[in-house]
């Protein structure tokens, strides 16, 4: 299986073009090795805010590499929601999480993240919630609406990150 | 002074005493005759000088023929006492002898000379000092009367001789003027008198004597006599005894060994026997005897009586048949039983083992136990110096109980149970221990299997459980695509490009999950298995099979795949699943190959035992094994990512091999190459 390359715009000015400064306003990323997921999430999350973009990786290692590398270097601090899948060959969720948790605070206090799983394992459940980094378990299908109900979710968080920041 | 008047023949008497007296011998007294008159002339001499010399003279003719008559008497008396037994001497007061019958020479071995002027004193025993001092003490003062006294008196060859006799005081008799002693030898008397007394003594103890039975019986077994403790012991009165023969009292079933001892002494074959029977009593009890029999013979050889000597032990018979019986109980009890008892000393040497304990041993160790040998010995356990530690605790007066296992020389591992007991001497210490040992070694394997079947239960929940998720995942995962594809249509404003994109991931779904669905199918078909017949399977030709399939591959790879099936080449099994188990691990080592390595595949076989143990080894790429170590035979699990694959391959060959009731194993390396071990049992 061939990793999906990244979005040809991911590194431009006009990759957060459709992010409004003045309103909280976020990044999406999906982490998943099911590109059918990866396209049905990105229409969900597009259509939930208004044209957003969400950045697609199959391979969880070339997410970790798009936030050592280049996330760091970004000026812009936006937030980041980003949406992981368990269950991959290589390197599971819960892996990604272990190597991401080594990234300095200032990156993980931006980076929101969802695990996004079809599995209803309650073990999985619990890992979850069990661990920091982790915001929420959600279970796919990642709709249109469940995008929404979240982002309405992390508005009030937002405004206490921006006054705390 | 000198008398004159002599007669002729009493001259000479006359004669002999002057002779006498110059010669200084001792005498005592002489009578002379004169005619018509009796003239006695007692002399005392001392030192030889006549210092007394008395003489009566009697008229006494008349009286004087009388007294011839008792003369002659008394002559002829007096020849009878000289030369007789009878020993006649007289003495002083001081006890100086001054006459001895010639009989002394008979009886004492002296000669008349050598003893006269001797004092008594200097022949008679030392013991009898005492006593004859106060003998003539007293006789001192009862003057005329006799004594009665038995003495023992030196014979002149150094013995003693009991004598017995009188000693009459005669010392104020003016005639005799002397201590007269008679004596007779008695000492062969007094041995026959011995005799006599002991043997009554004999007989009247042992007639007496309360716990042992006498009897007396003729030849003809007919009893003559019995004393008072046989009465008892038989419960007859001794003439209702005296009605009985031996054969009446005798138990029937001791009688013929009995009465053949008894007739064998008829035949003077034997003097006596002993023998141990039992005897019917009055009141019909049986009791038991220790019997000695034996007889007095007359000189002609011929029984007179048979003695015969009980001794009742029927207590003590009955004593001893419950010992033996509670004994014999005892053993039959530890011998029959299925645990060893050894009993061991405080050297932890054998004194005493079961039946059992030595079979035991025997087929443990190839050699039955042996009392007094060491039991360190015959310990196969190891460390031998641990169980030894243990033992002598014991010793110590520990009560140990412990289970262990060791090696029997078969090599089967054998399960003990051990319980070490020590044996309390009197006092506060131990005397020994003793060892019970139980063979626990089917009841173990049993718990052990039990353990094991546990655990395998445990682990297949969990497998099932995960299995469940897992399938639920996997359906989950595509069912998930559908309804978010249905979603994006329904709610977002899609493009005519973006509807396309949706279609496509909807058609990718649907096969996605019709995959799923086709693997389960297959997995469930395997695990409710085994509908298929088992056949032979020669491994070399189902790789040939298996080669031709992955032809195009091998080839184009340049794969090479060596075998050796020299150990083992057959297998009794179902085939479609040999063959799947094989197609997949040699597609796996194909797939996950080492670039730039010209990828080789060994495959062979081993035996030990009662199973066959297949090695599939590749020098591949290899798993990270630490990291994935949980996952290698999940369902879906996937470890690489760049060749096509389900992530079913591995779990496929694992439920494979585990519905033909084999095990499989995995070893890697990351790029040093992947090892599969498959281990099944022959049968």
């Amino acid at each position: 299986m061939k990793a999906q390359p990244l979005p040809s715009n991911f590194l431009s000015d006009n990759f957060f073009s459709a992010m409004d400064m003045n309103q909280p306003s976020f990044q999406y990323v999906i982490i998943d090795d099911d590109t059918i997921n990866n396209m049905v999430c990105k229409a969900a999350i597009k259509a939930a805010t208004g044209g957003t973009l969400a950045v697609c990786f199959n391979n969880p290692a070339e997410a970790l590499k798009y936030f050592e590398d280049v996330y760091l270097a970004l000026k812009k601090e936006h937030q980041t929601v980003l949406f992981l899948d368990l269950n991959m060959p290589e390197m599971t969720g819960w892996e990604w999480l272990e190597k991401f948790n080594d990234f300095p605070d200032k990156l993980k206090e931006k980076v929101i993240i969802y695990i996004l799983s079809s599995s209803v394992n309650p073990s999985d459940i619990d890992l979850a919630h069990a661990n920091k980094l982790v915001k929420d378990y959600v279970v796919k299908p990642l709709t249109k609406a469940k995008v929404t109900e979240l982002i309405e979710d992390l508005k009030p968080t937002q405004f206490v990150a921006l006054k705390v920041v | 002074m000198q008398l004159k008047i002599l007669m002729l023949e009493d001259s000479r008497h006359e004669a002999e005493f002057i002779e006498k007296v110059l010669r200084k011998e001792k005498i005592d007294f002489i009578s002379k005759r004169v005619e018509f008159a009796d003239s006695y002339v007692s002399t005392k001499v001392i030192d030889g000088d006549v210092v007394n010399a008395q003489s009566i003279f009697r008229q006494a003719t008349e009286r004087k023929k009388a007294e011839n008559t008792l003369l002659q008497h008394e002559a002829y008396y007096r020849a009878l006492v000289e030369h007789g037994s009878y020993l006649k001497t007289l003495m002083s007061a001081e006890g100086v002898l001054s006459y001895v019958s010639p009989s002394i020479n008979k009886i004492l071995g002296f000669t008349q000379e050598e003893i006269i002027g001797k004092s008594l004193f200097e022949i008679i025993h030392k013991e009898e000092l005492q006593r004859m001092a106060e003998m003539m003490k007293q006789l001192m003062k009862t003057p005329g009367k006799s004594f009665y006294l038995q003495l023992r008196i030196r014979h002149n060859n150094g013995t003693y001789r009991w004598c017995e006799g009188t000693m009459t005081n005669l010392l104020n008799d003016s005639h005799v003027n002397a201590l007269v002693l008679n004596l007779r030898d008695i000492s062969e008397k007094n041995k026959t008198e011995d005799t006599l007394h002991e043997s009554e003594q004999f007989h009247r103890v042992i007639t007496n004597i309360s716990t042992i039975g006498i009897v007396w019986a003729t030849p003809d077994k007919k009893v003559a006599n019995a004393n008072n403790s046989m009465c008892e012991m038989l419960g007859y009165t001794i003439e209702e005894l005296k009605q009985l023969s031996f054969t009446d009292i005798t138990h029937p079933a001791d009688l013929a060994s009995d009465v053949a001892e008894m007739d064998k002494m008829l035949r003077c074959e034997i003097d006596g026997y002993r023998v141990e029977k039992r005897y019917i009593t009055k009141d019909k009890r049986v009791i038991w005897v220790n019997l000695n029999i034996s007889c007095s013979r007359d000189k002609l050889g011929k029984i007179q009586y048979l003695i015969g000597i009980a001794e009742d032990v029927t207590s003590k018979k009955q004593a001893e048949e419950a010992l033996q019986k509670s004994e014999a109980n005892l053993r039959t009890i530890l011998d029959n039983i299925e645990i060893s008892y050894v009993l061991l000393n405080k050297e932890l040497n054998i004194v005493s083992f079961n039946n059992y304990a030595s079979s035991e041993y025997m087929e443990a160790i190839g050699k039955p136990l042996n009392e007094g040998d060491f039991i360190g010995d015959y310990i196969l356990d190891n460390p031998k110096e641990t169980t030894l530690e243990i033992f002598n605790r014991a010793i110590k007066g520990e009560y140990i109980q412990y289970e262990t296992s060791y090696m029997r020389k078969d090599g089967s591992i054998c399960w003990h149970s051990r319980k070490l007991s020590p044996v309390k001497d009197g006092g506060n210490g131990t005397m020994g221990v003793v060892l019970s040992m139980r063979d626990i070694t089917s009841a173990k394997l049993a718990e052990l299997e039990r353990e094991k079947m546990t655990t395998d239960i445990a682990d297949r929940n969990k497998n099932l459980e995960q299995f469940a998720y897992i399938v639920s995942h996997n359906l989950r995962a595509p069912v998930a695509n559908i309804m978010a594809i249905v979603d994006a249509v329904e709610s977002c404003k899609l493009s005519p490009n973006e509807r396309d994109e949706m279609l496509d991931g909807l058609s990718g779904s649907v096969q996605k999950l019709d995959n799923v669905i086709m693997d389960l199918n297959q997995i469930l078909h395997t695990k409710s298995h085994l509908n298929e017949q088992k056949e032979k399977i020669y491994f070399s030709n189902l790789i040939d099979e298996i080669k031709i399939q992955v032809r195009p591959l091998v080839k184009k790879q340049n794969v090479k795949i060596v075998t050796n099936f020299n150990a083992a080449d057959e297998l009794f099994t179902i085939k479609s699943y040999l063959y799947s188990i094989f197609y997949h691990l040699i597609s796996n080592s194909i797939k996950f190959q080492k670039p730039g390595v010209v990828p080789v595949i060994e495959i062979s076989s081993k035996k030990p035992g009662e199973k066959i143990v297949l090695t599939f080894k590749d020098n591949g790429l290899g798993i990270d094994l630490p990291k994935m170590k949980d996952h290698v035979f999940g369902l879906y699990k996937r470890f690489h990512t760049h060749v096509e694959g389900k992530g079913t391959g591995l779990y496929m060959c694992k439920v494979q091999v585990e519905a033909l009731g084999g095990k499989i194993n995995l070893k890697s390396k990351v790029n040093e190459g992947t090892t599969v071990t498959i281990e099944f049992p022959v049968r």
